[in-house]
């Protein structure tokens, strides 16, 4: 009881959720033959590498009370176009074009984030429609052409799988060990750089963050900037692992993203959440697809169904938690007034 | 000494409405000042002055003797002028520390010095108070102790308390008095806002009333005493566009209001209605008369007393079945509860009553505008024609639409909740007509408002509250301004 009190509640959130993955993890090794090796965390660990990166950056916009639907098309983008730069100039240090996919990422996030804190368009719109527009504008660049992997540096193709180091059978491969990184220093900025807690008040209480002479809108525009540097970086990864990269490159991240950041337990409202507890939510989300293929007992059709239960609970909770909190924080003010008078 | 702060005649003016005229006003440090008025009297524009949100029509501001432009709160606060709010600005996700220094500078933050600064300054307010908590967890006192801390470490100079105590218990708000007294022994320059005038004798160093804008005394508490204070804030002229009508009040008993209470909210609330009579409920803001409209209109669920309507229990939970038993209710809020300002005039007319429309199952849009136009004449709304948004039209003719769309419904009883808020004097003479004229026919009207002339212009009896509780139901005969406003903020022998 003393240990629960002492651990914040933020932290209980990240321990429930390392505990639901510990139970799933038992879970389908008792269903599944041969399951627990070093290939189901090799896979897990390289794919999650680009989603860690994606939400990431949504958890800083969703903080702000936004959304940014148009992570996907720009993960897409991103990879299409650093995948051609690099084919057309082959010599091009590794560095240079990771800050060319920073910046396609970082432009587009300007862009979404103008629309949204300067011309106060919604951001569920903004980015929905931005999301069809930078997925156009990557058809139109790519002149309905592919990138194949024969066309990249042979660096660029084995970065992500070389391994930085290995326990036992489990590999931790370089791409993996980037996200982790980035995820790390990232939380260390939110919770340690003042510019980074004004992105908790303006989620938390907008009126009040004006009050205190917080300039709102610079802060959102930041938070998407970053969402879509991170989408973009996003990108060069997305680009390094597959190597084939065609016009529906990142279809559907966006939704995944928002998936990893809610079951993560990133309040969708805003003001709470954390970008540890995204990345365990994406680690979750991609567990629980990879092992899903694998289970016979769910059919293909049911997977997406297990996986959106999945999502609706952990959102369902969150909506309960907060809720209880507020409900116990009257109760305790009636409380306190009532042992005054 | 000089003045820490000083407005020279500042005047701010709304498109046509003056909010302020020629106000002046000077704050000295290490001195508690006290602003009363009644509501609307300019209090609310006057701080947003002083802490840079509204810039002044015209007059200038001084801090320190030099006049400066206070564009914005970030700027105020760089001259250390701050303002905390009947309800606190927290941030409920942040915890104490974090919220006490959510707007100071430097992009590095050292937790460990954050916090041992926060403990000094949480035990300067005089708090004992956990730094590490989160902001949502604790009580609304708390939360103001939290704010005020927030002041101080920018080094605040002038901190307005607008009402601080208004939602707190007796106890907290003598806590947060000795708060107050605390910050201007050691120099700062305290503003204090409230409608408690018992409150403002004990802690206050100088009074200020002001009244439709202006600046009508300033004297220390000792030169002064409440009935004077009641007498400068209601002492204007009693417009003559609101001259009484004979009562149309009827034998019959319509509504008996035995003990009503709703626990924590308001109790003891007794009251005989009669049918064609008015009733006025006066009283300052936070005196709960909103709440006992919306019991007894269902919304609120009544934990005490009883209600006998039309000779019966009333027992209704909801305003579905408080609707079905003939009581309508409007709303104080046209914006957030009464209109859909994006609709057709037409469609918010018909809301509560759109099952008198219709025809095998479907709207009767014929019958339904015959409706709406009959109502606009009858109303004397303004409007080209009724299809438009109601959101297009003014203040007035929006609340005549509301009534409208309650009056459709032919309610026995009407529970009308601030119907001149926010609208002009001839707007003002049109709605009170309309309601004379809907209790002349045989309607009753149990009419809330914090308008003192309008009260004295429509109620055949008043009803003052205060606090939640009940202080007197006084005939129109026996009532006069400085009565009312005497029972509302507790003074009366």
């Amino acid at each position: 009881m003393t240990l629960l009190h002492r651990i914040s509640p933020q932290g209980l959130r990240l321990l429930a959720l390392l505990a639901v993955l510990l139970l799933v993890v038992v879970f389908f090794a008792s269903q599944i033959e041969g399951y627990l090796n070093g290939r189901l965390f090799n896979r897990i660990s390289s794919s999650v590498a680009i989603m860690a990166l994606i939400a990431t950056g949504q958890t800083l916009v969703i903080l702000t009370r936004n959304i940014d639907l148009s992570v996907g098309s720009v993960v897409g983008f991103s990879a299409f176009a650093t995948g051609s730069l690099i084919s057309a100039n082959p010599d091009l240090h590794p560095l240079v074009l990771l800050g060319y996919s920073a910046l396609i990422g970082t432009g587009f996030g300007l862009l979404n984030g103008l629309l949204v804190a300067y011309a106060r368009i919604p951001s569920i719109i903004v980015t929905l429609a931005t999301m069809a527009l930078f997925r156009s504008a990557l058809v139109e660049f790519s002149n309905a052409k592919s990138i194949t992997s024969d066309a990249l540096p042979k660096w660029l193709v084995d970065f992500p799988n070389m391994a930085v180091f290995s326990l036992g059978a489990l590999e931790f491969r370089a791409g993996f060990c980037a996200a982790i990184l980035v995820v790390i220093l990232v939380h260390l900025c939110l919770t340690r750089l003042r510019p980074a807690r004004q992105l908790f008040a303006v989620g938390s209480n907008p009126e009040a963050a004006d009050m205190a002479g917080i300039d709102a809108k610079r802060v959102v525009l930041a938070a998407f900037a970053l969402s879509g540097l991170m989408a973009g970086l996003a990108g060069f990864m997305f680009l390094a692992r597959f190597g084939n990269i065609t016009v529906v490159a990142g279809l559907g991240f966006e939704l995944k993203s928002v998936a990893s950041a809610v079951v993560g337990g990133v309040n969708i409202f805003g003001g709470s959440g954390s970008v540890i507890g995204a990345f365990l939510g994406a680690v979750l989300v991609d567990l629980l697809e990879t092992s899903l293929i694998r289970w016979a007992v769910v059919s293909e059709f049911w997977r997406e169904a297990v996986l959106g239960a999945l999502i609706l609970m952990a959102v369902a909770t969150d909506t309960v938690l907060s809720r209880r909190l507020v409900a116990a924080r009257v109760k305790r003010a009636a409380k306190a007034a009532r042992e005054a008078a | 000494m000089q003045p820490v702060l000083a407005l020279r005649d500042v005047s701010k003016s709304f498109g046509m409405t003056a909010a302020l005229s020629d106000m002046t006003l000077e704050l000295f440090p290490g001195e508690v000042h006290a602003i009363v008025g009644e509501n609307g009297a300019g209090k609310s524009t006057m701080i947003k002055i002083m802490t840079g949100i509204h810039q002044p029509t015209s007059g200038r501001l001084e801090v320190d003797g030099a006049a400066v432009v206070l564009a914005g709160s970030k700027a105020a606060r760089l001259r250390g002028i701050a303002a905390i709010y009947q309800e606190p600005m927290v941030f409920p996700d942040l915890d104490v520390t974090e919220n006490i220094f959510i707007s100071a500078s430097g992009v590095l933050m050292n937790r460990a010095v954050m916090r041992r600064a926060a403990l000094a300054l949480i035990a300067r307010v005089g708090m004992s108070l956990d730094v590490d908590r989160v902001a949502s967890g604790l009580t609304l006192a708390e939360q103001q102790a939290v704010e005020i801390a927030r002041a101080l470490s920018q080094d605040v100079r002038v901190l307005i308390m607008d009402e601080p105590t208004a939602s707190l218990s007796a106890h907290e708000a003598a806590q947060l008095r000795r708060i107050a007294r605390g910050l201007a022994e050691s120099g700062v320059s305290v503003v204090y806002i409230s409608h408690r005038l018992e409150e403002v004798f004990e802690v206050a160093d100088r009074v200020s009333v002001i009244r439709d804008g202006r600046h009508i005394s300033t004297k220390r508490v000792g030169d002064t005493d409440p009935q004077t204070m009641i007498a400068e804030m209601v002492g204007r002229e009693v417009g003559n566009y609101f001259t009484k009508m004979p009562s149309t009040a009827k034998p019959e008993v319509l509504l008996s209001v035995q003990g009503l209470g709703v626990d924590g909210i308001f109790d003891g609330i007794s009251f005989d209605l009669h049918r064609g009579e008015v009733l006025c409920m006066a009283g300052l803001i936070g005196a709960r008369r909103t709440d006992v409209g919306l019991a007894l209109f269902g919304m609120l669920r009544a934990t005490a007393g009883t209600v006998t309507y039309k000779g019966a229990a009333l027992c209704v939970t909801s305003s579905a079945q408080a609707i079905a038993a003939g009581i309508a209710y409007v709303s104080e809020d046209r914006r957030k509860l009464g209109l859909a300002m994006a609709l057709p005039i037409r469609w918010n007319m018909s809301l509560a009553t759109l099952g008198r429309f219709l025809w095998r199952g479907l709207v009767d849009v014929g019958a339904e505008r015959a409706m709406a136009e009959d109502y606009r004449k009858r109303l004397n709304i303004r409007t080209p024609d009724v299809e438009i948004p109601v959101g297009t039209l003014s203040g007035g003719n929006q609340q005549k639409v509301m009534l409208a769309k309650w009056l459709t419904m032919q309610p026995d009883l009407l529970i009308v909740d601030e119907p001149t808020r926010g609208i002009d004097v001839g707007a003002k003479a049109e709605v009170h007509a309309l309601i004379r004229r809907f209790v002349a026919a045989g309607g009753t009207a149990l009419v809330i408002s914090s308008d003192l002339p309008e009260v004295l212009a429509l109620g055949d009896r008043i009803l003052v509250m205060r606090e939640g509780r009940q202080m007197a139901v006084i005939d129109h005969a026996q009532a006069d301004q400085r009565r009312i406003m005497a029972l509302a903020t507790g003074q009366a022998a």
